[in-house]
């Protein structure tokens, strides 16, 4: 077969052929004898955890959950002991906080039939397109001044665009992210007709020059580089193996891997400013946990029915998440949207307003002034 | 599927949820078997699905949308049956199902068994976005919704699966080199 249409004609026509509907004798026997002696839920317990495929209107301001709450008191107790630190001088002072800057995301721009950067103010002001579809990617620098891409750089106001050789010993490097000091980038490498060579690769952010290979994913499929921890000492990545996605981290220094947890279609997953945290979409939710697999803590997006969501991005400071999400209401299309959210699960915020827009990709930067 | 019945079973009627088992096991049986290549798994995974959907039922608000908000379970349940045997010490087998029943013609023969040897070689995630799309036929938004992703991943997705499909169907059709070939 020469061409990928006549793998799709061959696919439809192979699962037509191979459908088995058959109904095993017993089988509906045994459904019903396993439903027959449990309750259902409670209407408003099962539309907050069932799957959103109806068409009520959505809450932004859902009552705080029980993980709130018990964030609530972490935090609270976070406080505390902080407080105690300082006085007793156990503790130093935080550095003064970080400014949050633009948001950069992709568009998909139908006419192109592929996907546009774009960068927007944190209150959703100032929409500026970056560069022209196609692109893909856009991730902002640690200094807030450049986007990089695949596989490029670009000035986050659009000029000096330089590609890079978007190749290395038979990978195709892609998606890439910045290391805390900005002078390297950790990419995806892959090729679909030689899988060995799947995995993340080092390049120097100036030129894409001096590749090194950091991990191989061993499993036909895709190591997809998430985010450098703040102390540029590791990467947070998402690995297919064949259970699925997996969340793993990989030692810069010697390339020794350790997975996480798993992520069923999951994001490739953001480190908080504080290197306290990994962030990935796992479903509807975020889910937070500490880089060493511990704490492991679900955080609900504060909207009642989803159909959807991506990301997420912590802001700078730490103190928010960007992301998108795709809501079922016919009155905001089908389509995604950029949103920020504090990283308690509350005070949602709508940055794009696209009903016929498709967003994805998002980051958030520092205001580099 | 009946929306009345829906209603009723919504409202703790288990005779009309097992009209509606009755009316949609066999559709969700073929999609488990052709996500999960397994009889037996395939089975637990619908079994799972509908256990879920009567203790959810109360939570679907709009019962014409029973037959995608069932799929959307048994997707999820798919997932989880995978999860579960992969955690488990003896692996399940993967035998390729059912013979093709339209297989008359030598060449189409050959395919179809290429790709359903590639089918085997990806992951059941790859396979999901497969049977979605070219099985159910359900629009990029559509299985977006199901799998509760954006359309732009869920597109991207279906074109890695099929990019894999394809890389296994070109490995097959590759000539196995000589000797000679391989020195040099």
């Amino acid at each position: 077969m020469n061409a990928q249409r006549d793998v799709e004609l061959f696919l439809r026509a192979q699962f037509e052929a191979t459908a088995d509907a058959t109904v095993l004798d017993g089988q509906i026997d045994a459904v019903l004898s396993a439903t027959a002696g449990r309750r259902q839920q409670p209407a408003w317990l099962a539309a907050l955890r069932s799957y959103p495929m109806t068409t009520t209107t959505r809450s932004f301001g859902r009552p705080l959950s029980t993980p709130a709450w018990a964030l609530l008191m972490i935090l609270a107790l976070l406080f505390v002991i902080t407080a105690v630190g300082v006085t007793t001088g156990t503790f130093r002072l935080p550095p003064a906080p970080v400014v949050n800057g633009p948001i950069v995301f992709g568009r998909y721009v139908a006419a192109a039939d592929d996907t546009a950067v774009f960068t927007v103010r944190p209150d959703g002001s100032g929409e500026h397109l970056v560069i022209p579809a196609p692109i893909e990617c856009p991730q902002l620098s640690p200094d807030g001044r450049k986007i990089a891409v695949a596989f490029g750089v670009v000035n986050v106001d659009g000029s000096d665009r330089r590609m890079f050789p978007g190749t290395f010993q038979g990978a195709t490097l892609g998606c890439n992210t910045w290391s805390p000091d900005g002078r390297r980038l950790a990419v995806e490498g892959f090729n679909d007709k030689d899988r060995t060579v799947n995995g993340i690769y080092l390049a120097d952010s100036a030129d894409g020059a001096n590749v090194v290979r950091l991990t191989t994913n061993g499993n036909d499929g895709n190591d997809i580089p998430g985010d450098w921890s703040p102390d540029g000492q590791h990467i947070a990545f998402v690995r297919d193996t064949p259970s699925g996605s997996e969340l793993w981290i990989v030692d810069v220094a010697d390339g020794a891997t350790r997975r996480l947890a798993s992520v069923p279609f999951g994001g490739p997953g953001s480190w908080s400013p504080d290197g306290q945290w990994i962030a990935i979409v796992v479903g509807r939710d975020f889910v937070m946990v500490h880089p060493d697999g511990t704490g492991y803590r679900t955080v609900r997006i504060p909207v009642t029915l989803i159909n959807g969501a991506g990301g997420p991005s912590f802001s700078p400071d730490g103190t928010r998440f960007v992301f998108n999400m795709t809501l079922p209401e016919s009155d905001k299309g089908e389509n995604a949207d950029i949103y920020t959210m504090k990283v308690d699960g509350t005070d949602l915020v709508q940055i794009t307003n696209t009903p016929s827009e498709n967003e994805y990709f998002v980051d958030w930067g520092i205001d580099p002034k | 599927m009946d929306p009345e019945l829906v209603i009723l079973a919504r409202g703790g009627d288990h005779d009309a949820f097992a009209r509606l088992v009755a009316g949609s096991i066999g559709r969700l049986n073929a999609i488990a078997r052709l996500i999960l290549r397994d009889y037996t798994m395939a089975e637990d995974a619908v079994q799972d699905a509908f256990v879920d959907a009567w203790r959810s039922l109360p939570g679907l608000r709009d019962p014409e949308r029973f037959q995608a908000w069932m799929t959307r379970l048994l997707i999820r349940s798919c997932q989880d049956s995978r999860r579960r045997a992969r955690r488990r010490t003896i692996e399940m087998p993967l035998p390729s199902i059912d013979e093709p029943k339209v297989a008359d013609h030598q060449a189409t023969f050959a395919v179809i068994d290429q790709i359903e040897r590639g089918l085997n070689g990806l992951t059941v995630d790859q396979r999901t976005v497969l049977v979605l799309t070219y099985y159910l036929d359900l629009p990029i938004a559509e299985g977006a919704s199901v799998l509760g992703i954006p359309t732009g991943t869920m597109k991207s997705r279906v074109h890695r699966a099929l990019l894999a499909l394809r890389a296994t169907v070109d490995a097959d059709d590759r000539p196995i080199p000589t000797p000679a070939e391989r020195t040099i």
